[in-house]
């Protein structure tokens, strides 16, 4: 008998999930942990602890954490060495903030600072011929700017370093040898754009510190149990690999490059995630993100994320509607239903009379009586005129079910009209699903509601 | 209808536009419901495009008419519009219509007429029954002024359209609830009623304002905003000598300068256009006729009006104190010998507001994603960029100060043929309440074994050999304030 764990780490909540690799499709042992009142290490233990006579043989990990950092300034620390003449080129190529014109526009936030960017003499042209030679006096004087400024991460972005990797690697030699942590753009010829490698390595730098954090959390949690051999995480393409850095930002769509893998027939998957809503295409990748600091290059499986959201936001629209918005409030403080946030959410309008035993371990009382009332008084700012409570929740959930299929209908690239649905959600939303658009065959994955820890446990490692 | 229903029709719209770069749909009436845009001459023209041709071809489902004439509804001619029914005979569901555009690099050509900017193409029937008239296309592809690539983009974007027409019409078909006769006159409606009760929480009033160009052209604008319409009047703006936009462009300006300004992005479409009432003299520099080239008037000179009409906003508005002069970008482009074309258009830094400094070389009023990475341009073109990067103090100095311009090296490595347009070479871009003006826009040449030197025209042509190196800064922003 082989046990794999298999954890999957989302933003706010974790799964823990045992397996028998012979029966794949039933889990052993189940447990979700609300993180911002869980703390992860103690909730691993707990569960191992619960299965202390399970010998462990692969733990497997896919993990969105670090999508929770993602909001925040990052790479405050990260300090990256370009070809001169470019200094400004990271921050010139950030897209702006929003896609309608402004009178104030303003660029997304770049993940470093532009104080910690620095030029050296160098250059490599389109043929790979050296055309200025990088001079190692010049990062001298760099790495002692830098040790003052007790900086430790370097990234190392040169142009045309895929085709002529010399100086990329005698710079990143050099800056390795005096103790910093390097990171490298080495990337693909698939990507002629040098921004896309230079900001998925800004991004391995600027999550790395976060991740180490995280990966010892687990590590702790696991001691004794499994050991660094037994553990893999995943990349974009569904790869395992042992914790590693420069794969991170890949990594950040582990989660749904397993559902992909386990899916890996179908056309499209919907997948109704306790904290994300995709539409997945599992027989098609993609070679780009489009990342909140612009595009940048790695390989992600296809996935399109729903107009709304588990948190998208209930509010009175322009036109005076109850409405809701596709802007997302996150889990922090949470949905009203965990008790202490102040906005209606998705996730409460579909769970304010659920007894569904995988919510109802977050759900509180006053956090339901709070979105009552708040969606009471927001019925009196609307046009609407149906009054009672129940009824217009009932309208909502019919609008989030319309725009649910009329995007899987909108992108369905075949004639095949089933569909499998899956995630903590599908339960919930499929009765209406099916009854609102029959002409979809809508399939429920029979062990959805631990899909996210099960797809992750059941990964085969070779 | 009840709101939601509405709604679930807006998104509906909203989604099927979405996998297009810019695209607008129309009732058979003409009617505009949604446009997704990427310029100011896209909210204007792209529902021009589409009702010319709605009234001069019957087409059906399956047939395509192209266009990327400028005055017949297109923008400049590197963008192709395509126009094609999105749904067509059922009963209760609406006759509609799609405009797609798609855009390629665009060539600077010095010209006094349209037809020397590049291929003109008048509304064509290029695709009947989902067969395209390779005659037509050939024809096209072979012009030496056609966009690079012409095929291959077509063939991509028809795939896009013919799935997502497809998806649309089963949806409908089964659903034709979704997009009722009903649902559209609801949602212009709701609509007109958004931006009347905007106006309304507006002060009333108007004001004038005049633009002097480098080139001695004048935009005199008077806008009169009331509760119920917002009237914009160019009479007594001049003739071109540089600058020619269509009127349906110089509509796109006037109505996304308004949406910046008022920061609410507003629904596009024949419900908010209903309030807007734009009119210029027919043969003026914004209401310019066949043959009058445009390229400058969509890029450059929408971008001026757009300016225009914020600062004569800003007038009537005295508390929100804004000074976006936006500078036109500074723009050349390469002809080499082999017959490749490099083109690239450097954006101005924004003038500063009362509230904080401008923004660094930004391109206010475009929203596309073509940029030019250095690996790409090498690898494409014979160039060595050495240096791209802020123009460090060209943001006029004050209390806030004007955002910067950007500076590009160039190395030519073959013979090559460089065209410009400068707009703000010799007046920048002035300060407001006492704050210093940005640096004006340069263009330097120096070759080999020769000092550097200055371009002295607003536009022109020279030639450029192996080792010659092009220096190029667009413009500073103004401040605002004294400092």
């Amino acid at each position: 008998m082989a046990i794999q764990l298999g954890i999957s780490l989302g933003t706010s909540f974790a799964e823990y999930c045992l397996i028998d690799t012979r029966r794949p499709n039933v889990s052993l042992s189940f447990s979700r942990h609300y993180l911002p009142t869980e703390n992860l290490t103690n909730s691993l233990k707990i569960f191992l602890e619960k299965n202390s006579d399970v010998k462990i043989n692969q733990v497997c990990i896919a993990s969105r954490v670090l999508e929770k950092i993602l909001d925040t300034r990052l790479g405050g620390s990260v300090a990256q060495i370009v070809t001169q003449g470019f200094e400004n080129w990271p921050l010139l190529r950030q897209s702006l903030s929003n896609p309608y014109f402004e009178i104030f526009p303003t660029r997304t936030e770049a993940l470093a600072s532009q104080d910690l960017i620095f030029g050296i003499h160098e250059r490599i042209n389109a043929q790979g011929k050296v055309i200025k030679k990088v001079e190692i006096s010049e990062l001298e004087q760099i790495a002692e700017k830098l040790k003052l400024q007790k900086i430790e991460k370097i990234c190392v972005n040169l142009l045309f370093s895929e085709i002529n990797n010399t100086h990329l690697n005698s710079v990143t030699q050099f800056f390795k040898e005096k103790g910093f942590q390097v990171f490298s753009s080495e990337g693909t010829e698939n990507y002629k754009d040098e921004i896309l490698s230079w900001r998925r390595n800004l991004l391995n730098a600027s999550l790395a510190g976060t991740a180490q954090e995280i990966h010892s959390e687990i590590m702790t949690a696991l001691e004794g149990r499994a050991h660094q051999d037994q553990i893999f995480y995943f990349d974009g393409s569904g790869k395992p690999f042992h914790f590693q850095v420069d794969r991170l930002s890949s990594s950040l769509f582990g989660p749904y490059s397993l559902i992909a893998n386990k899916y890996q027939d179908d056309k499209q998957i919907l997948f109704l995630g306790m904290e994300k809503w995709y539409l997945i295409k599992p027989q098609s990748q993609k070679k780009t993100w489009d990342s909140p600091w612009g595009p940048l290059g790695g390989q992600i499986p296809n996935c399109q994320p729903l107009r709304l959201q588990p948190t998208s936001e209930l509010t009175v629209d322009e036109f005076e509607t109850l409405e809701w918005s596709p802007a997302e409030v996150g889990f922090e403080p949470g949905p009203m239903m965990f008790g202490r946030a102040l906005k209606p959410t998705v996730f409460d309008a579909l769970l304010i009379d659920s007894t569904d035993e995988c919510f109802s371990p977050f759900i509180q009382e006053n956090g339901k009586k709070k979105f009552r009332d708040t969606v009471h008084a927001m019925i009196k700012n609307s046009n609407s005129k149906e009054t009672k409570f129940e009824r217009i929740l009932g309208e909502l959930e019919a609008h989030l079910v319309d725009q649910i299929a009329l995007k899987v209908l909108l992108e369905q690239e075949s004639r095949d009209r089933s569909l499998t649905c899956t995630g903590i959600f599908a339960h919930r939303l499929l009765p209406q699903l099916k009854a609102r658009w029959p002409e979809i065959e809508w399939k429920l994955c029979p062990y959805s509601r631990e899909i996210e820890g099960l797809s992750v446990a059941t990964q085969e490692i070779k | 209808m009840s709101s939601l229903q509405t709604n679930l029709f807006r998104i509906f719209l909203d989604e099927t536009l979405s996998p297009f770069d810019s695209a607008a749909c129309l009732t058979a009436e003409g009617e505009i419901l949604d446009i997704k845009y990427e310029t100011l001459a896209d909210i204007g023209t792209l529902g021009q495009g589409a009702q010319t041709v709605m009234k001069y071809f019957p087409i059906q489902m399956g047939d395509v008419v192209i266009l990327n004439d400028p005055y017949s509804g297109g923008s400049v001619l590197s963008t192709m519009t395509l126009i094609t029914p999105l749904i067509l005979g059922h009963n209760q569901v609406p006759d509609l219509y799609l405009a797609i555009r798609t855009g390629f690099r665009p060539q600077l050509v010095i010209s006094k007429t349209l037809d020397e900017e590049g291929l003109r193409i008048p509304p064509t029937p290029l695709i009947q029954g989902r067969q395209i008239n390779q005659a037509i296309l050939d024809a096209m592809a072979s012009h030496p002024l056609c966009p690079e690539g012409l095929k291959e983009r077509l063939e991509i974007v028809l795939k896009k359209l013919w799935a997502r027409i497809d998806a649309f019409n089963d949806l409908v078909t089964k659903h034709p609830g979704l997009c009722t006769k009903a649902a559209v006159k609801s949602y212009l409606k709701n609509s007109r009623q958004v931006l009347l009760d905007i106006l309304s929480e507006l002060p009333s009033g108007e004001a004038k304002t005049e633009t002097k160009l480098e080139s001695g052209e004048v935009i005199k604008l008077r806008i009169e905003l009331s509760h119920e319409a917002v009237q914009f009047d160019f009479a007594g703006t001049t003739n071109s000598k540089r600058l020619c936009l269509t009127d349906a462009s110089t509509f796109g300006a006037c109505f996304g300068a308004v949406s910046a300004y008022l920061q609410k992005p507003l629904p596009l479409n024949s419900g908010t256009f209903s309030l807007f009432h734009v009119t210029s003299p027919l043969g003026c520099l914004l209401n310019a006729k066949y043959p009058s080239p445009t390229y400058k008037g969509m890029t450059e000179g929408t971008s001026v009006v757009a300016s225009t009409v914020i600062q004569t906003l800003s007038e009537i508005f005295h508390t929100t104190k804004v000074s976006v002069y936006t500078p036109a970008p500074t723009q050349i482009s390469l002809e080499f010998n082999s017959g490749k074309r490099f083109f690239d258009s450097l954006p101005g830094g924004v003038g500063a507001s009362a509230n904080a400094d401008g923004a660094d070389a930004i391109h206010l009023w475009v929203r596309n994603r073509l940029q030019n990475s250095v690996q790409e341009v090498e690898t494409r073109f014979p160039l060595l960029i050495h240096h791209i990067g802020l123009r460090k103090g060209s943001g006029g100095k004050g209390q806030h100060k004007g955002g910067c311009g950007l500076m590009k090296e160039y190395e030519i490595l073959e013979p090559a043929k460089l065209r410009w347009s400068i707009q703000h070479r010799k007046t920048p871009l002035k300060g407001m309440k006492g704050a210093q003006a940005g640096e004006a826009a340069e263009i330097f040449i120096k070759r080999q074994n020769k000092e550097k030197e200055q371009i002295t025209l607003d536009e022109g042509e020279v030639q450029l050999n192996p080792g010659d190196h092009l220096i190029v800064a667009s413009a500073g922003g103004g401040g605002w304030g004294k400092g």
